[in-house]
């Protein structure tokens, strides 16, 4: 008797890539012309944070001891 | 040195082996994408200037200490630990950001109730596509969703596995998430249209 051998085509990594394949295609395509139409938009009011922020960040990463 | 033809993890690299200029660019890359999604979410500035720093010392502590898994990428990493802080100052606060009433939500609800205040404000400001007061009226799950898809860069499995939902669970609030903003804007194009 042949044993036939067949490549495991579940393995996790190729069945979450296949979801979120999925999930994307099901966002729908009027969904996907609108946001696509907005993308702009949602850069546009993107804010930043203080430049005293930002540097205290830097200087607690400079001081950093461990 | 070019730093900014880095690579994110070759800039992490470099942080790790000593040089501050990695961590600085990591900042000037994505400070504003994080900084506005805290914003997003606790709609207060000083809150969340505090929540970035807070956010940041993490990310300082945690690659200072070896101890960063380099298989994920930077930025869904860092609006993790945001995320993450967002909700423990809510549950200190014990309060949640935004009324809720689960996932088919009708967005029109709310503006029903607040209708009078929210027209007025922004017909007065002319901003009826300031499209960052109409995320703001967002429930809190649709736009956490948004905000973590669309500044995050995250995929809707992070998604899923930060807010605790199955993928599609994920998926259907960004789908109400952009369902219940675009039907906003044409109601407030409408209004304008009729007003003139």
């Amino acid at each position: 008797m042949m044993d036939v051998f067949t490549n495991n085509l579940n393995s996790p990594v190729i069945d979450n890539e296949m979801k979120e394949a999925d999930a994307i295609q099901n966002v729908g395509t009027d969904e996907m012309l609108f946001y696509n139409s907005i993308r702009a938009d949602l850069q546009q009011i993107q804010i930043r944070p203080k430049a005293e922020t930002v540097d205290r960040i830097l200087q607690y990463s400079k001081n950093y001891a461990g | 040195m070019d730093f900014q033809l880095k690579s994110d993890q070759d800039l992490i690299h470099l942080y790790v082996a000593g040089n501050e200029a990695g961590l600085k660019e990591l900042i000037r890359r994505y400070q504003a994408k994080i900084y506005t999604s805290i914003y997003l979410l606790v709609k207060d500035e000083y809150l969340a200037e505090d929540i970035f720093q807070d956010t940041f010392i993490k990310v300082i502590n945690t690659l200072k200490a070896g101890r960063y898994n380099e298989e994920g990428k930077f930025l869904p990493w860092v609006i993790r630990i945001a995320h993450n802080l967002v909700i423990d100052h809510f549950r200190k606060e014990k309060r949640t950001p935004v009324i809720n009433n689960g996932d088919d939500f009708d967005i029109f609800e709310v503006l029903g109730r607040y209708d009078e205040s929210i027209e007025d404000r922004l017909v007065r400001e002319q901003t009826y596509k300031d499209l960052k007061a109409l995320i703001q009226l967002l429930p809190a799950e649709q736009k956490e969703v948004l905000i973590m898809r669309h500044y995050g860069d995250m995929s809707f499995k992070e998604i899923a596995d930060i807010t605790e939902v199955s993928i599609n669970t994920a998926l259907g609030r960004m789908r109400y998430a952009l369902n219940n903003l675009r039907k906003m804007m044409q109601n407030k194009e409408l209004s304008l249209k009729i007003d003139r």
